[in-house]
């Protein structure tokens, strides 16, 4: 499993960049759909690296919760930020706009940071 | 940024100036200080007494202080009377709200009640006059700010309106906790403070700054630069240099009419002073001279007509008195003329030497006739006879000599008649006349009863002649002195100019020279100031711009006489441009925020605050990211409120600042407006335990682990609250309060300080009085974690009526 997050995230970044081709304008949904992916692995690497398993069926706010407690603010808040910004990402809104390659480069870059942080 | 008072970095850089003067120095550091301090450096003081000593009030030194309330009733768009609680102390609160919800508006009555007597509110005024007061419920109509002041305590701004009063009628007062009343705000001190660290900014004014007008832009940077005691002291020393040069400008400004009126009139003097006046260093001493008709003139038209003005011809009866004298002398001679003087003085000798003759030898024969003899009845008779002689001889020759002093008097008074003399230029008529009429009256003759005559005869000719030059000089002279005395009064005042140019000239020098070092230092001193503000932008900004590829490079004012604009250089992807012409509006918003931003928060700001009304307006959910960041930053040592209508921001504050409080503010129907202050930090820590405990999924040993941790964020966080809020109420300083937090190491001292303002106070009362707070305090301090794994949804209650009951005691 560790081993994917890696490579998930290197697609995400290709779709992003445009080194791999996606269905036109869906780029930036797959690779935020992949960056999700990613994302939940690195939260499941965070709370196993505390000693809890805390994967599905928990609820992500219980693991982001567990997060807060066991980590420092800003490991937390990365965590939070990354997750609310996938997951608005990786739906459709009627009234939201798309979110921008920018944007999703940027929770990429927080995904990336988390999975330092559990070496 | 750096804290160093402007001044002081000028007055050490005048200081070190080796091309300045002592005087000039003195001139600088005097400039900086008042327009007193540089007369006095200058030594003008006399000069400049124009400016009375104005009794102005001296600003109190401003004291820290934090917000504690915002209540405002029948204001914009808040109708009966709404209160936003504010916690006192360092931190941020979102004061979140749907355009329209009133939120704004109390961002408006505070600025209005903090700033509302500076210019910045004149033309916002405008825009809102019509709507100031709330249609639903205007009346009662008033503001109220709760402050709490370090080392005052809780102090009141109110603002009131009477029932029929416009937006400007407003009462504006401050009250200090225990004192009166006082009208108007100066006791706080803030004017200059507010003005220069702006710590209320709202979204109009953060566009405007960039969108509008460059020197707009360049003067809001150079106030938050402080570099108006700068401006000050060079207007001092415009004011005073131009008071110098005054006698200089005017001088210059009146040489051309002086040189013109000196050469339209035919005057020795002013061709004189033309002379000089051309000069570049004219000699005034000669001028002045000139000016007063006090310069030597040996020869000349003046002259001239001066000494024929005054008339030198003998009054008549001088000149009959003569004559009457010399004709009586001439008569006195011709009564003895039939008696030979030489006759007589011949015989007189013969017999005075026959009287010897007889005296010596006796009696003789007459040695002359020879018949007669020189005997002793002779030597009598004759003796008698020398004696009446004597005495007709001692008349005849006094009446000569009278003859002789009478007609040398005689010639003497027509001798003194001197010659009428004048350049031709003059221009005299008359001058002729008289001079034939002196030509004959000096041609005297020979005898003494003819000068009588000639004298008597010329005389009348020559005393009308002369007369008639008298005036004919006069009139020439006065016309010459009227056109003169003008002109002369006219060199006088230049005169005058030009010496008062040359008595200061040193001062001036120096004032130019302390004027032109301004001149050249502020341009590099503002860049030098701006400098820490652009480092503090740039650090904003990094983490604003997020996805943007611009980035902020150098920061520098430009000045060149009228023309001033900041130029903002940006960075795109490594190309160097201009960053207003390349940012988004989103992005020049958020440039903006990170020009000001830094300067609110600047140290030396007493106003411990910063209030952003709606700032993140076309911002993209990463740049929200950044701000919040940004935003924890500076709420660790400043009070932030942050009013926004985006609950994005609330979101991300909420994430990156868990101590953040969020506070909703709605309105309902008729401009009732309510505050839901439920997302505050020790909520939000009561929530997350709440959902963690409700997790089914999550295995309860999880729970036992976690729990309890929640629960001492949330003590801890509830305590805090109330520390803060009693500290700064009571007008503690926010360093003793901080270091009396950090002090209490464990929760019960915490919660002890929170309780009791000791964090050595036992806690065992207030914990054993409640069943849900001793097992609350067990489980969060003691490590009894029994009813956690239980019953954790028992325990998070016990723990919010814990907290409750902690934050009940404020």
């Amino acid at each position: 499993m560790t081993t994917l997050i890696g490579p998930m995230l290197e697609d995400a970044a290709d779709l992003l960049g445009g080194s791999i081709s996606a269905p036109r304008g869906q780029a930036v949904r797959l690779s935020s759909l992949l960056a999700r992916q990613a994302f939940e692995e690195v939260v499941s690497e965070l709370c196993l690296a505390k000693g809890e398993c805390l994967d599905y069926p928990v609820a992500m706010r219980s693991r982001l919760i567990f997060i807060r407690d066991r980590y420092d603010g800003e490991t937390a808040a990365m965590a939070e930020t990354a997750w609310a910004g996938l997951s608005e990402a990786c739906h459709h809104h009627s009234y939201e706009l798309t979110p921008t390659v920018g944007e999703i480069h940027y929770y990429l870059g927080l995904v990336s940071k988390l999975r330092v942080i559990t070496g | 940024m750096t804290d160093q008072p402007l001044t002081e970095v000028v007055s050490n850089l005048a200081e070190n100036d080796a091309e300045l003067s002592d005087l000039a120095k003195l001139a600088i550091l005097g400039a900086l200080e008042s327009s007193e301090s540089l007369a006095e450096a200058l030594g003008t003081k006399t000069g400049t007494a124009v400016t009375p000593p104005v009794n102005r009030p001296i600003e109190p030194e401003p004291v820290g202080a934090f917000l504690t309330s915002i209540e405002v009733a029948g204001f914009r768009g808040i109708g009966p009377r709404a209160k936003l609680n504010l916690q006192p102390g360092p931190g941020l609160t979102i004061v979140a709200g749907r355009n329209g919800s009133g939120k704004s508006s109390f961002a408006e009555a505070l600025e209005l009640a903090l700033t509302g007597d500076s210019y910045r509110w004149l033309n916002k005024a405008a825009v809102w006059l019509g709507a100031w007061r709330n249609i639903h419920e205007p009346v009662p109509c008033e503001i109220r700010i709760g402050l709490a002041e370090e080392g005052e305590g809780t102090t009141t701004i109110g603002l009131d309106w009477t029932k029929d009063g416009e937006l400007g009628d407003r009462i504006s007062w401050m009250q200090r906790a225990g004192m009166k009343r006082e009208p108007g705000l100066a006791n706080l001190g803030w004017t200059s403070a507010l003005e220069r660290y702006r710590p209320i900014l709202s979204y109009d004014e953060l566009s405007g700054l960039l969108e509008g007008q460059p020197k707009e832009l360049f003067d809001s940077v150079e106030k938050l630069l402080g570099m108006e005691p700068l401006q000050e002291a060079q207007k001092r020393l415009a004011v005073i240099l131009k008071e110098l040069q005054k006698p200089e400008t005017q001088a210059k400004a009146t040489k051309a009419q002086l040189m013109e009126a000196l050469e339209s009139i035919d005057d020795e003097r002013a061709t004189a002073a033309v002379a000089q006046v051309k000069k570049m260093r004219p000699d005034l001493g000669v001028l002045v001279k000139l000016a007063t008709g006090t310069s030597p003139q040996p020869s000349g038209e003046l002259t001239s007509l001066r000494t024929l003005a005054l008339g030198s011809v003998p009054n008549r009866e001088l000149v009959e008195e003569t004559v009457r004298e010399l004709r009586s002398a001439v008569g006195l001679v011709a009564d003895q003329s039939d008696r030979s003087l030489a006759l007589a003085e011949s015989r007189t000798t013969l017999l005075a030497q026959a009287v010897d003759l007889h005296t010596q030898h006796g009696d003789m024969a007459c040695p002359v006739c020879g018949d007669g003899a020189l005997d002793q009845a002779w030597h009598t008779r004759v003796d008698e006879e020398l004696a009446r002689d004597n005495a007709d001889l001692k008349r005849l020759r006094d009446a000569h000599s009278a003859l002789r002093q009478r007609r040398g008097n005689a010639l003497e008074l027509v001798r003194s008649t001197v010659g009428f003399t004048a350049p031709e230029s003059v221009g005299l008529d008359s001058l002729q006349r008289a001079q034939v009429a002196r030509e004959r009256w000096a041609a005297t003759p020979a005898g003494d009863s003819d000068l009588a005559e000639h004298i008597l005869s010329t005389y009348s000719e020559l005393a009308s002649a002369a007369a008639e030059l008298r005036a004919e000089a006069t009139a020439a002279l006065d016309e010459r002195e009227d056109t003169w005395a003008p002109v002369a009064q006219q060199l006088a005042t230049w005169v005058e100019l030009k010496q008062a140019v040359q008595a200061q000239s040193g001062v001036t020098k120096a004032a130019k020279l302390a004027s032109d070092w301004f001149k050249k230092n502020v341009a590099a001193l503002r860049n030098h100031q701006v400098e820490p503000l652009a480092d503090g932008a740039r650090d904003i900004w990094a983490r604003l711009r997020q996805e943007s590829n611009v980035g902020l490079g150098a920061i520098t004012m430009q000045r060149s006489g009228d023309v001033r604009s900041v130029q903002l250089v940006a960075d795109v992807d490594g190309q160097e441009t201009r960053a207003l012409s390349v940012m988004s509006r989103g992005e020049l918003h958020a440039l903006a925020l990170a020009l000001f931003l830094p300067r609110a928060t600047m140290k030396a700001s007493p106003l411990r605050f910063v209030v952003l009304d709606d700032p993140v307006q076309a911002m993209d959910p990463a740049k929200v990211d950044g701000f919040a960041q940004v935003l924890r930053e500076i709420a660790k040592e400043r009070q932030v409120v942050v009013f926004s209508h985006d609950d994005r921001l609330a979101e991300a504050v909420r994430r990156f600042d868990p101590s953040a409080r969020v506070a909703e503010v709605t309105r309902g129907v008729k401009s009732e407006v309510r505050i839901a202050d439920s997302r505050t930090p020790t909520n939000r820590y009561i929530e997350d335990a709440r959902a963690f405990a409700n997790d089914p999924k999550v295995r309860p040993e999880v729970k036992l682990k976690t729990l309890p941790g929640l629960g001492r964020l949330a003590l801890e966080a509830a305590a805090l609250e109330v520390f803060q809020s009693a500290r700064y109420n009571d007008g503690h300083d926010r360093i003793s309060t901080e270091e009396a937090w950090s002090g209490a190491k464990s929760l019960s001292k915490k919660l002890a300080l929170a309780l009791y303002g000791d964090s050595e106070k036992d806690l065992s009362s207030w914990r054993h009085a409640r069943i849900y707070r001793k097992a609350t305090l067990g489980n969060c301090i003691g490590g009894v974690h029994l009813g956690v794994a239980t019953d954790p949804r028992g325990a998070v209650n016990d723990l919010r009526r814990t907290v409750a009951d902690l934050l009940g005691t404020r």
